[in-house]
């Protein structure tokens, strides 16, 4: 059939078809969004937000009970649990964010090279990301955290180590079928070099995916981050991050329940969130 | 044959010139000699038709003219030099010289760009002008093709299919290019629109002296626009001749076959059942399977371009019979 | 007998501003071709769709009369078009590699299909069909994969199989124009040959006059949703009345015309909110066209939606129909069905 002035019954169906379909999404993202920006806010200005101070100790005020005092309650040292939580956020997420950039970043960089060049160095490059995805991730991250000394900074960069190779992969495959397109074939006959091509025709076309990718990969590095500080390996006390105070709870798990609960519902919360932000912000790159 | 204009007029003249051209890809199922023995030239201002079925290896000859494929074997020569040297040493110079309008209007544009982006692009890759007499350019370029300046922030898919291939060919022109490669330009619109590219493309060949290497399935179409006609069959360029002579008065029976598969007049064309064996190229002339005008000889002997007269060659043995000289 | 009677056919799309099907009416009898031609949105795909029973859940239609081989369709169901569809109706598409399954056989595919319809003794039959559509030694290239035979032996399958079941009604939509134009030629003489031979009514849909012309008995122009239109192939490609289908042959190179020349064109026009659709592109338009919207009328020997063209052509012919097409267009498709076949009478015995 022809490509020719837009077809009125098919124009008609679409239309249709992406009210019914945005009515379901739009919400979600739109209430996911705000929830996300909120949470980013506790990221840049804890001390504004936070009732108290997430360090200081009140040895008195040990595992006092959730109330109009302390919302979140306190924990064995009497520090406010939701003063603690929200200056997490910095710690926790802050850390996941920054993982996911670097893979990112680092990963449409390695997998554009090597789609773009592709012969023995795509397969050189590619070999390399398998290798990477090959390793279990938490002997990984125990190995570097042995070799960098514990703390947060070792376990970011055993999960930044570990993370690009996905988006490597996936920025590869998408560059590699973006280069058969048809108008990069028009882009050479108008002479663009492989720079320009690459800048203005290839990269562009894999930010909608990437930005899916990227939303829904902050959860999974906050589940991966604070999974690791729950084993241990992760801040170490006494910043307030996410997986350590659910760790650091076990032991007064009958006795303080609200110790390890609340820090734990807002980990599930904010993972939840991120993920429905990036399903949401599929549904809407996709039609 | 023939070196340009048939080797006598001056070869100074002579814009494109593929000599002994042949291309075979490598597939799954063997390799397909997508041209053989391609030999044709284009004169500056000139435009050749180039006609066929998908196939037939016509948009091969557009990717090598186009530098988007190498050549197996062969020249391929624009004013006098192999356009593997072109693009190794002054590939920004080739560019600009050879442009393409290409089949697909929308799939050729990057849907993520505006039309004044893409109209623009041309112009920024080769670092024409400031950016303020780029604006100007893109406006006159698009007033050159008959498009809505309004239509400058609109992205692709706002598009008609006509506008669309307006703004393709908008880029191609922004160079000023003195050959424009088009390769099946208007088979995906509709109708009515493509009479106005059509018309398009023929104005601003004749304004501009800008040749034309027009490549079409349909037979009229080509016979519409072009000085020359070049039939191609199966890779190789079976006919060619000046003007409307080759659908005029054929001297191959392929070119005959694509006559009457293009008249209106509503006869069954008579192509006979024969055409429907899709047979291996055989050892004579690799038309004969399909051929109504077989004889014994086509099958033992594939005929070579011979020259039948001044501008007009063909690969048959029985053109002479045909056009009865 | 007519086998399919369609009058007053229309289709609306949810949120779409004009019908995308309005007010169509046509009749094809056994054994005759119409041929339905029409640019994208003219609303040509849609009555295929609706013929078939497969218009999308969302879309409205609406008709005095749907019928099939006697049969009233109006009221059919789900189930009942679905049978329709696997004896009464048959389709050939346009893309014949789409509509193969590329990982099954073609032998095996061709089975299921000929089961559905209760044929599947009939294989043997099938071979011959297509030995005779010019499908060499058709038992053994079976069992070929689809990618391993070309477009025209693919579509050579598609019209087989379609034929075989010997239905009131095969819809072709656009069945060539993804194939080259010598096999187009081929293609469309099979269809025109075993359309005879069974004595069916084939409905082609395309955008190619040059499809029409080698196809067609009679033939319908549509454009946005409306049949501008309908007349014997002759007449309507020949001696055209309305001012689109006038300028849709116009547009086209020919053989035999001047080269080099600018070809007259038709500027590009939206589609109006009310009144005759082409009138934003038509240089006969008239207040009262863009106003209401015109209906069939005859016209000289077609039928054709346009007032003004019908004025015109009373002076310069004097034709007897053209004097007799009454002012108040809108009852035309009402009273009697002027189908095609009216339309074709004057060609030859129906």
């Amino acid at each position: 059939m022809s490509a020719a002035d837009l077809p009125a019954v098919p124009d008609a169906l679409a239309a249709a078809g992406s009210r019914r379909a945005g009515g379901g999404g739009r919400g979600v993202l739109w209430w996911a969004a705000a929830t996300a920006l909120g949470v980013l806010a506790l990221v840049a200005f804890p001390g504004l937000l936070a009732p108290g101070d997430p360090y200081s100790l009140e040895v008195s005020n040990r595992f006092a009970s959730p109330g109009s005092a302390n919302l979140f309650g306190t924990d064995d040292a009497g520090r406010d649990i939701l003063s603690r939580v929200i200056h997490g956020a910095r710690y926790s997420l802050w850390s996941s964010i920054l993982i996911v950039t670097f893979a990112a970043v680092v990963g449409t960089v390695y997998g554009a090279l090597a789609a773009w060049y592709g012969g023995i160095l795509d397969r050189l490059l590619m070999r390399t990301v398998d290798v990477f995805l090959a390793f279990p991730y938490l002997v990984f991250a125990m190995a570097v955290a042995a070799s960098l000394g514990r703390g947060l900074t070792s376990t970011m960069v055993a999960l930044c180590l570990l993370w690009w190779p996905s988006y490597a992969r996936m920025v590869r495959g998408q560059v590699k079928s973006i280069l058969n397109d048809y108008h990069i074939r028009a882009a050479v006959t108008l002479g663009a070099s492989r720079g320009q091509i690459l800048r203005w025709h290839v990269i562009p076309h894999t930010y909608n995916q990437l930005l899916v990718r990227f939303t829904l990969d902050i959860g999974n590095a906050l589940v991966a981050l604070t999974g690791l500080a729950f084993l241990g390996l992760g801040a170490t006390p006494p910043l307030p991050e996410w997986g350590r105070m659910v760790a650091d709870s076990k032991q007064f798990a009958l006795t303080a329940w609200w110790y390890g609960v609340f820090p734990g519902v807002v980990i599930f919360l904010t993972v939840l969130n991120f993920v429905l932000l990036g399903e949401a912000l599929r549904k809407r790159v996709e039609l | 044959m023939l070196g340009c204009g048939g080797g006598r007029r001056a070869a100074v003249t002579c814009l494109l010139e593929l000599r002994g051209v042949d291309k075979t890809f490598f597939t799954d199922r063997g390799p397909v000699h997508a041209v053989r023995q391609m030999s044709m030239t284009i004169e500056a201002g000139e435009v050749v038709g180039l006609v066929g079925e998908s196939g037939s290896g016509k948009s091969t000859v557009a990717n090598l003219v186009l530098g988007l494929e190498q050549p197996d074997a062969g020249r391929i020569r624009f004013r006098g030099r192999d356009i593997g040297d072109w693009l190794a040493a002054e590939s920004g110079a080739y560019r600009q010289a050879v442009q393409a309008v290409f089949q697909h209007p929308f799939q050729a544009l990057d849907r993520r760009k505006r039309v004044g982006w893409l109209v623009a692009e041309p112009l920024v890759i080769h670092r024409r002008g400031s950016s303020r007499q780029r604006a100007e350019r893109v406006e006159e370029l698009m007033a050159d093709v008959n498009l809505d300046p309004s239509l400058v922030d609109r992205y692709p898919h706002q598009l008609s299919g006509g506008q669309a291939q307006r703004v393709n060919i908008a880029r191609a022109l922004a160079l000023e290019p003195s050959l424009l490669v088009c390769d099946e330009p208007v088979s995906a619109l509709d109708v009515s629109v493509q009479a106005q590219i059509l018309n398009l493309l023929l104005e601003i060949g004749r304004k501009r002296a800008m040749a034309m290497l027009f490549i079409s399935h349909s037979l009229p179409v080509v016979r519409h626009l072009s000085d020359r006609t070049v039939v191609m069959y199966a890779g190789i360029a079976v006919e060619q001749g000046p003007g409307g002579e080759v659908s005029d008065r054929p001297a191959h029976p392929y070119t005959q076959l694509l006559i009457s598969a293009a008249s209106m007049t509503g006869d069954d064309p008579g192509t006979g059942r024969r055409a429907m064996q899709e047979a291996v190229p055989p050892q004579g002339c690799r038309f004969a399977p399909r051929c109504p005008m077989v004889i014994d000889r086509c099958a033992a002997e594939e005929p070579g371009l011979e020259e039948l007269y001044e501008g007009r060659s063909s690969r048959c043995w029985r053109s002479h019979e045909f056009l009865d000289i | 007998m007519s086998l399919l009677v369609v009058d007053g056919l229309t289709v609306v799309y949810p949120g779409a501003g004009r019908p995308a099907v309005a007010g169509v009416s046509f009749e094809i009898e056994a054994g005759r071709t119409l041929a339905v031609v029409g640019e994208s949105g003219s609303g040509k795909t849609t009555l295929a769709l609706a013929l078939a029973g497969l218009l999308d859940r969302r879309a409205r239609r609406g008709a005095r009369r749907l019928e099939v081989n006697g049969e009233d369709l109006l009221s059919a169901g789900r189930k009942r078009w679905r049978q329709l569809r696997r004896t009464d109706i048959s389709f050939v598409f346009q893309s014949p590699v789409n509509s193969w399954n590329p990982t099954r056989t073609m032998k095996a595919q061709v089975k299921d299909g000929m089961a559905a319809s209760g044929r599947a003794g009939r294989m043997p039959e099938l071979y011959d069909l297509l030995g005779r559509v010019g499908f060499e030694d058709p038992e053994r290239r079976l069992e070929d994969l689809p990618h391993q035979l070309s477009g025209g032996m693919l579509q050579r399958v598609s019209i087989a199989v379609a034929v075989i079941r010997e239905p009131a009604l095969l819809i072709a939509d656009e069945p060539t124009s993804a194939l080259d134009s010598t096999v187009q030629s081929e293609i469309l003489a099979i269809l025109g040959e075993l359309r005879r031979e069974v004595n069916l009514a084939m409905l082609v849909i395309s955008h190619d006059l040059s499809v029409v012309s080698r196809v067609a008995d009679d033939v319908m122009v549509m454009y946005g949703g409306k049949a501008v239109e309908l007349g014997s192939r002759r007449n309507a490609l020949h001696s055209a009345v309305h001012p689109y289908t006038k300028g849709l042959l116009d547009s086209v190179p020919s053989l035999d015309g001047e080269r080099k020349t600018l070809l007259p064109s038709m500027a590009p026009g939206p589609l109006p909110a009310a009144g005759c659709p082409f009138a934003p592109r038509c240089g006969l338009a008239v207040d009262e066209c863009r106003r209401t919207e015109p209906d069939l009328a005859p016209v000289g020997a077609t039928l054709a939606a346009c007032p003004p063209a019908a004025a015109a052509s009373t002076y310069t012919s004097g034709s007897p129909s053209a004097s007799t097409r009454s002012s108040t267009p809108a009852s035309s498709t009402s009273e009697g069905s002027p189908g095609c076949s009216d339309a074709a009478g004057a060609e030859g015995p129906p």
